[in-house]
């Protein structure tokens, strides 16, 4: 079967009124969660999942994929402009995104990224069509030591992504490490940093972590200061949401760049679009001409990261359905949806039925296009958040975390490491340290230890497992040059400020 | 297309407002404490978060002793500390037969080689209702053994050839298919190397892929990469065949009374009353007889079973000891 007439199979079934409908709904719940911080798409997901036994599997998966990728849409949009991260992929749109909003470009930012989130998630979709069987090959052939030394190549392509002090971004890589440590090991299940507390023996959640860290800290910061900054009402004019030309100049090739990364990183299982995004905003940072602009509103810190994580989330579906592994719990959801109903996902969905699975990536075309037509209009809306006064906002946004953190599991537990976060990310910022860094050591720490780990068992304590195998000894070469030249690039600004003193 | 507003999308539309009205009033039900919900509401606790194949299957049934019992039966999910956390909550829960705990192999072993961690004895903390279903673990090789394999005594001889070399993954370093590894090592003297995964469909992609040989995993994990080819099931872990794959040898035949099953059984809070749970007994084994739920997961290999709760009592009992014998004779790197 060509792809014209896989595309024609999608089409035809994912434009039936019945697909189309559970299209919308599924959108529209994404981006209204997404919006919100601390409820992210796992909360509606698992409402909706009930629903989803009564209605046909296409339908039912069309509707859940909606609200994963549309949460994606709405998630920048607290970040831009509260310093809220509504998911935690677009924790990274904060760092600038929030920059911007506080020099007036809010609805230029949104616009933004509503449009980057669309080529990046058009881009995704393509690649999802046209490679979907090649990379269930692909990720047959990839174990540990490749996932190791990508996670490491990871590390050091982020190492610039926080601005000053190079000390003061790696000491907080380690904390994040550090905390990404707590709970069992993964090999003998001796419990780490957890004080026999049942609680931790699972680990700090991602979603606490970054809620408190960027979110609550961020509110007792502006509790504090004792005059609010008024707001210009002018920034709510059409001609300031608009982007200037030369924003969308800007813009063009780190949404390019991004999507890139984005699909590759979604469509490798376990990584997804967290990575993704936190990896392209150090990309764009480190080909910039003037890297000093991020972290104080450089578009390109916005964009990228927006292509790059919904570019994942569409390719992510390419593990779910072709190899059975759920990149994150929410795909989890999304593969019990499909079990119920008999389908078990794997390297012969696609032949056995191809109804189902190209109509629902027909469908995401359907549901990207939907969520420009919802999003796009309503950031005139959305802007106007900030006119709400600090005293009534910020309280509620506190009580949709609590509320958020806490149905992730029922448990209050979480809602004291919010707090704790809140605390230790507003002491941080007091110190000038940055977060950003921490949030990606959290991340990436504990999945590479277990995939070296696991790397090491296997090859019974022999290292040279990662430069003997093919596709992890590239990696590391790569990883190897891109080493060289940070050390060199920053050798030659040394220079150059030492020239410049002279 | 025919389209028309009224009698496609009305319809529709008006489920959907319901299904998620409902979907809402479930979810705030189940943030409500115990003791502020209505007693007509019988909750089942699942210590997994939505959407594995535990909270999945327990859906399924509470739908349908929902309709047995005429009370709303919720599902509610209470993961974390390796189930330890759900355990804790249900045990001291309200004993008036409104909250029940689904049970996996995870009580024993938690309690049989880690008592220092947790809530304590399961047998002390919880009244057996009623088993609910059991699933055997399958042996899965993949392309790193030589395709002449294909049964547990071939496996056997490999391994004795190429003494300290198989490898074998599971889901996690307490979990059932980690410990049936090690059993199997025990009762062999053939030593494995145990290879861990967060999950056991990462184990079985690892196994596919030729970079471990063999695995023991649930069968679901395994089934999509068994049938694209990339891995043979040779032999099932529970004491009899399964009724689900007659075909297929158990562990047992080669390996006497060798039996680790991956089970589901409800649990009240120690202390209810033996009236409470004889009706939820009853009404248990009634639903379990659904046809319809047997269709839904037969593929997986499970098998919905039902019994007395003395069933329930003796399987918890029998594995915690033989665990305990386990744990007594085998240095698991465990602390």
């Amino acid at each position: 079967m060509d792809l014209f007439t896989n595309i024609q199979i999608g089409l035809s079934n994912a434009l039936t009124a019945t697909n189309f409908f559970y299209c919308l709904v599924g959108v529209t719940l994404g981006t209204v969660v997404g919006m919100i911080p601390g409820i992210g798409s796992i909360a509606a997901i698992s409402m909706l999942l009930p629903i989803t036994f009564h209605i046909e599997p296409t339908a039912a998966l069309i509707m859940l994929a909606g609200i994963w990728y549309g949460t994606s849409y709405g998630g920048s949009t607290a970040s831009i402009l509260l310093n809220l991260p509504g998911t935690t992929a677009s924790a990274v749109a904060c760092i600038d995104g929030y920059p911007m909003a506080k020099n007036g470009r809010a609805g230029a930012a949104l616009l933004m990224t509503t449009a980057a989130s669309f080529i990046g998630g058009s881009i995704g979709i393509l690649l999802l069509m046209l490679f979907s069987p090649m990379v269930a090959e692909i990720g047959l052939g990839l174990g540990s030591p490749e996932y190791f030394s990508l996670m490491v190549l990871g590390l050091i392509a982020a190492t610039g992504i926080s601005d000053g002090s190079f000390l003061k971004g790696f000491a907080m890589v380690m904390v994040g490490i550090i905390v990404g440590g707590i709970g069992l090991d993964m090999y003998t299940a001796v419990g780490r940093y957890t004080f026999n507390i049942p609680e931790l023996s699972d680990g700090i959640s991602l979603v606490a972590l970054a809620m408190g860290l960027f979110g609550v800290s961020e509110i007792i910061a502006s509790a504090r200061q004792s005059q609010m900054t008024l707001i210009d009402k002018s920034n709510f004019k059409w001609k300031a949401i608009f982007p200037s030309t030369q924003e969308r100049k800007e813009s063009w090739l780190p949404i390019f760049r991004g999507a890139g990364l984005g699909s590759i990183m979604g469509a490798l299982p376990g990584t997804g679009s967290s990575i993704a995004s936190f990896m392209s905003y150090a990309i764009e940072k480190r080909v910039a001409k003037d890297p000093s602009r991020f972290g104080k509103g450089a578009i390109e810190g916005v964009v990228a990261p927006e292509a790059a994580n919904n570019a994942a989330d569409q390719t992510a579906f390419i593990p779910t359905l072709s190899l059975g592994i759920p990149g994150s719990a929410t795909m989890a959801l999304m593969l019990a949806a499909l079990i119920m109903h008999g389908i078990t996902p794997g390297p012969q969905l696609m032949t056995q039925e191809p109804d189902l699975f190209w109509g629902v990536v027909m469908s995401f075309w359907i549901g990207n296009i939907l969520l420009v037509i919802l999003n796009a209009p309503m950031i005139g809306v959305w802007v106007k958040v900030l006119l709400i006064p600090y005293h009534l906002l910020y309280p509620s946004i506190l009580v949709f975390i609590c509320i958020g953190v806490y149905t992730a599991t029922y448990n209050i537990f979480e809602i004291w490491v919010v707090i704790a976060f809140g605390v230790l990310g507003y002491t941080l910022r007091i110190l000038h340290f940055p977060v950003a860094p921490l949030l990606l050591g959290f991340v990436l720490g504990p999945l590479m230890e277990n995939h070296f780990r696991r790397s090491m068992l296997i090859s019974r304590g022999d290292l040279m497992t990662f430069i003997e195998r093919p596709i992890s000894g590239t990696i590391l070469a790569i990883t190897a040059f891109l080493l060289l030249w940070i050390i060199f690039s920053g050798y030659r600004n040394w220079r150059i400020r030492i020239a410049a003193q002279w | 297309m025919k389209f028309s507003y009224s009698s496609t999308i009305r319809p529709l539309l008006r489920r959907t407002i319901m299904a998620v009205l409902l979907g809402l009033s479930v979810t705030i039900g189940s943030i409500l404490p115990a003791s502020a919900q209505r007693a007509d509401i019988v909750t089942l606790v699942v210590p997994f978060g939505a959407g594995g194949g535990v909270d999945t299957v327990m859906r399924a049934v509470a739908e349908r002793l929902s309709d047995e019992l005429g009370r709303r039966v919720l599902v509610e999910n209470r993961p974390g500390g390796s189930t330890m956390i759900a355990v804790d909550y249900v045990s001291r829960a309200a004993t008036d037969g409104s909250i029940f705990l689904i049970g996996t192999p995870s009580l024993s072993s938690n309690f049989a080689f880690q008592p220092e961690i947790g809530p304590g004895d399961p047998r002390e903390l919880l009244d057996p209702v009623i088993p609910v279903a059991t699933q055997p673990y399958g042996v899965i090789l993949g392309p790193a053994l030589p395709d002449e394999i294909s049964s547990i005594e071939a496996l056997l001889e490999w391994a004795e050839a190429n003494p300290g070399r198989l490898d074998m993954v599971n889901s996690g370093p307490l979990t059932a298919p980690r410990l049936a590894a090690e059993l199997l090592s025990f009762r062999t003297g053939i030593p494995i190397t145990a290879i861990s995964y967060p999950s056991g469909t990462e184990g079985a992609l690892d196994v596919a892929g030729g970079r471990v040989h063999a695995g023991i995993n649930q069968i679901v994990e395994a089934m999509p990469q068994v049938q694209a080819g990339n891995l043979r099931m040779i032999a099932v872990t529970s004491l009899e065949r399964s009724p689900v794959f007659p075909d297929m040898p158990t562990v047992s035949e080669t390996i006497e009374d060798f039996d680790v099953t991956s089970w589901n059984g409800m649990f009240a809070p120690a202390g209810t009353p033996d009236a409470v749970l004889d009706e939820m007994n009853a009404a248990m084994n009634a639903v379990l007889q659904d046809e319809s739920l047997h269709a839904m997961f037969r593929d997986q290999g499970t098998e919905f079973i039902g019994g007395t709760r003395e069933d329930l009592a003796n399987r918890l009992n029998s594995e915690i000891e033989g665990w305990q014998e386990l744990d007594a004779n085998v240095d698991l790197d465990l602390q």
